[in-house]
């Protein structure tokens, strides 16, 4: 459950590549949307289908990891305007046998105070219960990050996050902590690379293809992953797909569906 | 010829004479004494008053007692349901064993012979116009009506009824198999009545099918621990023999199963077969017996003791057997009868108070002569014993690791309290000359732990204590399982593991 909170919290000043620029800094999102199992893909890039769209909205994702069966997982995600509020939950269920689930809540603002520089704040809370044999689990943590542009086309970012307790731990948790650096040499074309847990590096390449199209790809490496992503704008609807390659678990697919406010 | 024989009763139940009959149908309306019948050689004309075509005519020995049998036991023929036909008593003698019946009308005629073949109590019934049999009814005749062996219009049997093999868990839903056949001659449907003992009714199931048809049906029951019984009942529909059926399984597994036969000793062995026990200790409730799946012989195991041993012999012969295996310390045991493993049975159950707990079928041996026919390690399969002596009665059998076509983990206690010290168990079935490795991966496709890199293995089990390759434990979420086959062939096994607190 840590990594989750942690995974949320990470993502409070991840504006996706195609609009980092602050005036699409997104107050909050669940980086889980598609896949709360894999939250460090999502660290610095919500799913590339997502990537550049920053208007408020509603998403819902699901998806089925790895083809497991048993295992479900998904998200709700309120995106507010910038600037305002957003609120996000995932969770993750298994079945067959052996009851699972796992919920996150994760809300937060951001601001941004001059023009150079944008600030952010999260609150998660997260539980799980996996049966009756074992008590419930609940978990709380605080994060937040800072966002600032160097020059016109490169901007740095760095959160801390997932700094917290749990309902069984009397300790706080380590913080993660990340950072980023994004290079924009057009409106439609944005590379990014950022430092993760764990040792991880993350490259992402995000291209708005017309109004209504975008694709995207990113390289995550330990273990070296590839994803790609689209999203399709209809009217006040989006729908968005997220190929991800595992080179030992296989490739998966998520899919959403935005409604955009 | 307008009157055929049908039935005939010679061997009659237990010293009784008096129950013997001939049943006979008219194809024709036949006219009064129109028909000579020739019972072994006592000759009488048939019939006494005229027979509508498809009429009955029962010929018997003692009317008075035929009536108690078979009729409703008034003293009076034709005042019941059972009492429709005509029945004409007639002092005649029919042999046990080699016995003749024959009609005769004008040119043509009409007989059956028969050589002893039907059990006691048992008639012989036509089934086609040249073939007769022992009746297949459970009460052993059919006068005055359709004979058992003929198809019937509404007639569904019950073929097969199954749970998954292997160890079943008490608690855990299995699903029941059902297959049936529609063995009449129309197309008809009804209802399955399932009652799974010893508290549960479980839904019905409705079928309807064409003449021939096989359907599968299948439920859902929860097992519980130990002994569970199963019955079925078809229909109603117009033969109710093969209407009804009953299986016995045990959860959580069974206290004793078949380990090691011997269907094919050398000269100076006897045959015999090791039980296992594999909790170690007797204790199961008799009877246990052991029955050839073909043979109507069994073998009642009332008392016997294996005391602490974990392998109980059974043997057609314990002198010789312990001429030719000396210093066995399993205790064996020689019952009272001995059904021949090496017949054309070839095979053998294994049964604990009426359930059959386990069943072997084993090939024929051939040339194995004093090798014996060895369950390997506790799997479901089985094989010929690699021993250097040729078999291991009272001793772990030569091969005691199981082998599965592909990959088959279990885990267990999943979810499992790594905090609380509590090991996740990882149960692998694997194939024979298998090269695997197995991992364990965060839900972000972090590789958390290995278990074991690809090495040769062989089935057995791995424990995860819930901590990193670092050693650090690793948090409360949802861990894929990755069992890798490498040889002798590519797979992969995904499952998941939840670590609670």
């Amino acid at each position: 459950m840590r990594r989750l909170l942690l995974a949320a919290g990470a993502v409070l000043f991840c504006g996706p590549p195609a609009h980092a620029a602050f005036e699409a800094l997104r107050a909050v999102s669940t980086p889980a949307a598609f896949d709360p199992l894999r939250p460090a893909l999502h660290f610095w890039h919500t799913a590339p289908g997502r990537l550049v769209d920053s208007a408020p909205r509603v998403h819902v994702a699901g998806a089925q990891p790895y083809g497991l069966a048993e295992l479900r997982s998904g998200a709700v995600d309120i995106t507010a305007r910038p600037g305002s509020f957003g609120l996000g939950v995932s969770f993750s269920t298994l079945g067959s046998g052996q009851y699972y689930s796992e919920l996150l809540l994760a809300s937060g603002v951001a601001w941004q105070p001059a023009r150079w520089v944008a600030l952010g704040a999260v609150v998660e809370h997260g539980s799980v219960y996996a049966g009756s044999r074992f008590p419930a689990l609940y978990e709380f943590a605080l994060g937040a990050g800072v966002r600032a542009r160097l020059s016109r086309r490169f901007s740095l970012d760095c959160a801390a996050t997932g700094l917290g307790t749990s309902s069984e731990e009397a300790r706080l948790f380590t913080p993660r902590l990340s950072a980023g650096l994004t290079f924009e040499y057009s409106n439609l074309l944005c590379v990014r690379v950022a430092s993760l847990s764990h040792l991880q590096w993350s490259l992402g390449e995000t291209v708005k293809v017309g109004e209504n199209l975008a694709l995207s790809a990113d390289l995550v490496t330990s273990p070296l992953r590839l994803s790609l992503g689209l999203l399709i704008s209809a009217g006040p609807f989006g729908f968005d797909f997220l190929y991800r390659d595992h080179p030992e678990l296989g490739g998966d697919v998520a899919v959403g569906v935005l409604f955009y406010t | 010829m307008p009157l055929l024989l049908s039935e005939v009763l010679a061997n009659e139940p237990g010293s009784v004479t008096s129950l013997e009959f001939i049943e006979l149908v008219a194809r024709h309306p036949v006219r009064e004494g129109s028909v000579l019948l020739n019972a072994n050689g006592d000759t009488l004309r048939l019939p006494e008053s005229p027979l509508d075509s498809g009429a009955y005519l029962v010929v018997c020995r003692d009317a008075q007692r035929f009536e108690a049998h078979f009729g409703d036991s008034s003293g009076v023929w034709g005042d019941s349901e059972y009492e429709t036909y005509a029945v004409q008593e007639f002092s005649m003698s029919l042999p046990n064993g080699e016995g003749y019946v024959g009609l005769t009308a004008g040119q043509e005629a009409d007989e059956f012979r028969w050589s002893g073949d039907a059990p006691d109590g048992t008639s012989y019934e036509r089934v086609s116009d040249s073939l007769w049999q022992p009746t297949e009814s459970s009460v052993g005749a059919t006068p005055g009506r359709r004979n058992a062996g003929l198809p019937a219009d509404f007639d569904w049997s019950l073929e097969r009824m199954s749970v998954p093999p292997g160890l079943l868990r008490s608690g855990l839903p299995v699903r029941l198999t059902i297959e049936i056949r529609n063995a009449g001659l129309l197309a008809s449907g009804g209802v399955v009545t399932v009652v799974h003992q010893p508290r549960d009714t479980l839904p019905s199931l409705l079928y309807s099918g064409m003449p021939g048809e096989l359907i599968e049906l299948s439920c859902e029951l929860v097992p519980h621990s130990g002994l569970n019984s199963v019955s079925l009942e078809l229909g109603p529909d117009d033969r109710a023999a093969n209407n009804d059926g009953d299986l016995a399984f045990y959860a959580d597994g069974a206290p004793v199963h078949l380990s090691e036969i011997h269907p094919s000793p050398s000269p100076g062995q006897p045959e015999w077969v090791e039980l296992c026990f594999p909790t170690g200790s007797a204790m199961i409730v008799p009877p246990l017996a052991l029955t050839d799946g073909n043979d109507t012989g069994g073998l009642p195991i009332d008392s016997w003791s294996a005391g602490s041993n974990r392998y109980l012999v059974l043997t057609a012969d314990s002198f010789l057997f312990a001429l030719a295996y000396p210093g066995i310390s399993a205790p064996v045991v020689q019952p009272q009868s001995w059904p021949s493993l090496n017949n054309d049975g070839d095979a053998l159950e294994l049964l604990l108070q009426g359930a059959v707990i386990d069943r072997v079928e084993y090939p024929t041996p051939g040339s194995r002569r004093g090798v014996s026919y060895e369950r390997i390690g506790s799997s479901a399969q089985w094989g010929w014993s690699v021993a250097a002596a040729g078999s291991t009665p009272g001793a772990r059998n030569s091969i005691d690791v199981p082998y599965s076509d592909g990959i088959q983990v279990d885990v267990d206690p999943n979810p499992f309290a790594a905090s609380q010290g509590e090991l996740a168990n990882f149960n692998y079935c694997v194939p024979f000359g298998a090269q695997a490795e197995l991992r364990l991966f965060a839900g972000d496709g972090r590789l958390v732990r290995t278990l074991f890199e690809r090495r040769a293995v062989v089935s057995g089990q791995a424990h995860w204590d819930g901590h990193a390759d670092n050693g650090v434990p690793v948090p409360v979420g949802i861990y894929i399982l990755q069992f890798r086959l490498f040889e002798p062939r590519e797979q992969v096994y995904l499952s998941t593991v939840v670590v609670a607190r």
